[in-house]
């Protein structure tokens, strides 16, 4: 994944975003969308995107251009030829707006170190970027520790098969529940005590390529302005 | 570096004493103080960040410069354990997670290392080797451990036990008769990301009656072989057999084989120490040393005693075979023989890195321990 600035990519994304939201006709959100598509793709997040408009994004598609094609072809802004012009540039808009949220969210919460780099940077008071961080990494710990436990209830000689495995939900909560508050108690006194939240001033920077970092950003103020112009 | 040790029995505050030296407070919960020391204890999962998502990235996030990560990273591979780098922290084997730590620690340049028990998952030449990496390090350590007999040979101090402290009474448990039952494992082969196996064409047969004590360096598929047995994994090639007969475990797990895990907690349930052992509670309970704790939640045991008790809850199943993960980790030298004794009545497999198992049958992996 190619190492942008966190700053950067929040201010690339404020840009697409306002890009996708001002953009007042079908080539202007076009031009937002595809730009949006090329942060999300720079991201490293293109395969979520493509999930993203597969699975949720395309059958709201359909939806809306029965709506303005169909059930009210007539309620459309007059900047569009038609509803279904005007349902597709309501689906850019949403999908350009998922792309650009992927690319600011996806890497953050996938990969927890660069959420805590981001929080470095941005000076989020410590106390802030535990809870944040300890939400982050919240699912995937559950998800680690249920696996374990239903393991471990296996290894015990307990039935392993679905029915039993959901029939054993309510015991694993309490030895679950136990160990993430415990975790959390560890986590938080080691982050503490090694300075993981704070800046350091030898810390070694993760190298953010001068290319990339005003790409990332004139490609958004080109997409601003083509939404504008267009 | 300048090695010390801290000597004593479980309960004589030795992880007290090792926590407030690197800085810690006694007890969870209040702030720790910032004098440049590190601590590794045997929870694991206290002992890495949680964030990055490899080792290379942990060292990156705790070094305290660019050539400090890039030290460790260097040090990993001298080690052997280069395989781990680009590996998550999680899903290493005990002894990797702990040198894995000790290395990240280091990068960060403390002042003062505390090492808490961890030392006792690590291979001998593991331990050798890491003992002598630290070594080039400008750091004072301080190890606690149950084994520093087989290893250290400086001055230690002495820490006074407890006189109260919950003791076993293995021949309470030794009177059972281990299984006999002959199990043979024929070409076995087994991989956790297809293409790199780490067991490949294993062969052994487990003496009716015996327990077999499994020994190989960190990383050489122990842990593996014990949950192939107990059925937890399901082998990609070869073939279990028991009294002769093909049998395969994974359909009906735990019940061939009971596995005690090597970290305690996530395996125990109930809500009372009585509740969790199977069998004759009572009687097991005062063999483990647990008999004035039974109507004690098991979470709020401590580490020693939440491990015995998990260490119960696996020898007294009904399974033939038991397949005992370190189950002297943490345990003091006659805990450590007690479970000993209590072995001699138990059919299966023991991982464990120290000389206490010393005399039974060896099965070894992965070459030279």
């Amino acid at each position: 994944m190619v190492q942008i600035s966190p700053r950067a990519r929040l201010a690339t994304v404020i840009l697409l975003l306002a890009a996708a939201m001002v953009a007042h006709s079908l080539p202007g959100m076009l031009v937002a969308y595809g730009a949006a598509l090329v942060g999300a793709c720079v991201a490293g997040v293109a395969r979520e995107h493509g999930r993203f408009v597969a699975i949720a994004a395309t059958p709201l598609l359909v939806a809306l251009v029965v709506v303005w094609a169909w059930l009210i072809p007539e309620q459309h802004p007059p900047t569009y030829a038609n509803g279904a012009a005007y349902a597709l540039a309501a689906w850019l808009r949403i999908i350009a707006c998922g792309a650009a949220f992927q690319a600011l969210l996806i890497p953050l919460i996938h990969r927890p170190s660069e959420l805590n780099r981001f929080l470095v940077e941005t000076r989020t008071p410590t106390a802030l970027a535990q809870v944040l961080i300890t939400a982050v990494i919240f699912l995937p710990e559950v998800g680690r520790r249920l696996a374990r436990l239903t393991e471990a209830r296996a290894a015990q000689g307990h039935a392993s098969h679905l029915l039993a495995r959901l029939a054993a939900i309510p015991q694993l909560l309490m030895p679950l529940v136990s160990s993430l508050l415990d975790t959390a108690g560890r986590r938080a006194e080691f982050w503490s005590h090694r300075g993981v939240l704070e800046a350091r001033p030898g810390a070694p920077a993760v190298k953010s390529s001068p290319l990339h970092l005003a790409g990332a950003v004139a490609l958004g103020a080109a997409s601003l302005a083509a939404a504008i112009s267009l | 570096m300048k090695l010390s040790a801290l000597e004593g029995p479980n309960f004589s505050g030795r992880t007290r004493q090792l926590r407030q030296w690197s800085g810690l407070p006694a007890e969870i919960g209040e702030e720790p103080l910032r004098n440049g020391g590190a601590y590794i204890g045997l929870d694991l999962t206290a002992n890495l960040s949680g964030l990055a998502p490899t080792v290379r990235a942990e060292f990156e996030l705790l070094a305290a410069d660019a050539s400090a990560a890039q030290a460790a990273v260097d040090g990993l591979e001298a080690l052997g354990f280069g395989h781990c780098l680009e590996r998550n922290p999680f899903t290493l084997s005990g002894g990797e997670q702990v040198v894995a730590a000790v290395l990240a620690a280091l990068a960060a340049r403390p002042t003062r290392l505390a090492i808490d028990c961890a030392l006792e998952q690590l291979s001998p030449p593991t331990r050798s080797a890491l003992l002598a990496h630290i070594s080039g390090h400008d750091v004072e350590v301080t190890v606690a451990d149950n084994r520093l007999g087989e290893w250290f040979t400086g001055s230690s101090l002495a820490c006074a036990g407890a006189p109260d402290a919950p003791r076993l009474h293995p021949d309470l448990f030794a009177t059972r008769a281990a299984e006999s039952v002959c199990v043979e494992l024929v070409d076995l082969c087994f991989a956790y990301v297809k293409g790199r196996p780490i067991l490949e064409g294993l062969s052994i047969v487990l003496e009716p009656g015996r327990l077999h004590l499994l020994k190989g360096p960190n990383g050489s598929g122990k842990t593996t072989l014990c949950k192939l047995l107990a059925g937890l994994l399901k082998p990609s090639a070869g073939e279990i057999r028991l009294d002769g007969k093909p049998v395969q475990p994974w359909k009906r797990p735990g019940c061939m084989s009971r596995y005690h895990y090597q970290d305690p907690d996530l395996q125990l349930f109930a809500t009372r120490v009585g509740a969790q052992l199977p069998t004759s509670p009572a009687r097991l309970a005062e063999a483990l040393g647990l008999s004035a704790l039974l109507d004690e939640h098991p979470l709020d045991l401590p580490y020693v005693l939440r491990k015995r008790l998990a260490i119960g809850c696996a020898i007294a199943g009904t399974a033939p075979l038991v397949a005992l993960d370190e189950p002297t980790l943490g345990q003091d030298d006659n805990a450590a023989q007690a479970l000993r004794m209590m072995g001699g009545s138990l059919a299966g497999l023991v991982i464990s890195h120290s000389n206490v198992f010393d005399g039974t049958p060896e099965i070894r992996l992965g070459g030279a321990v």
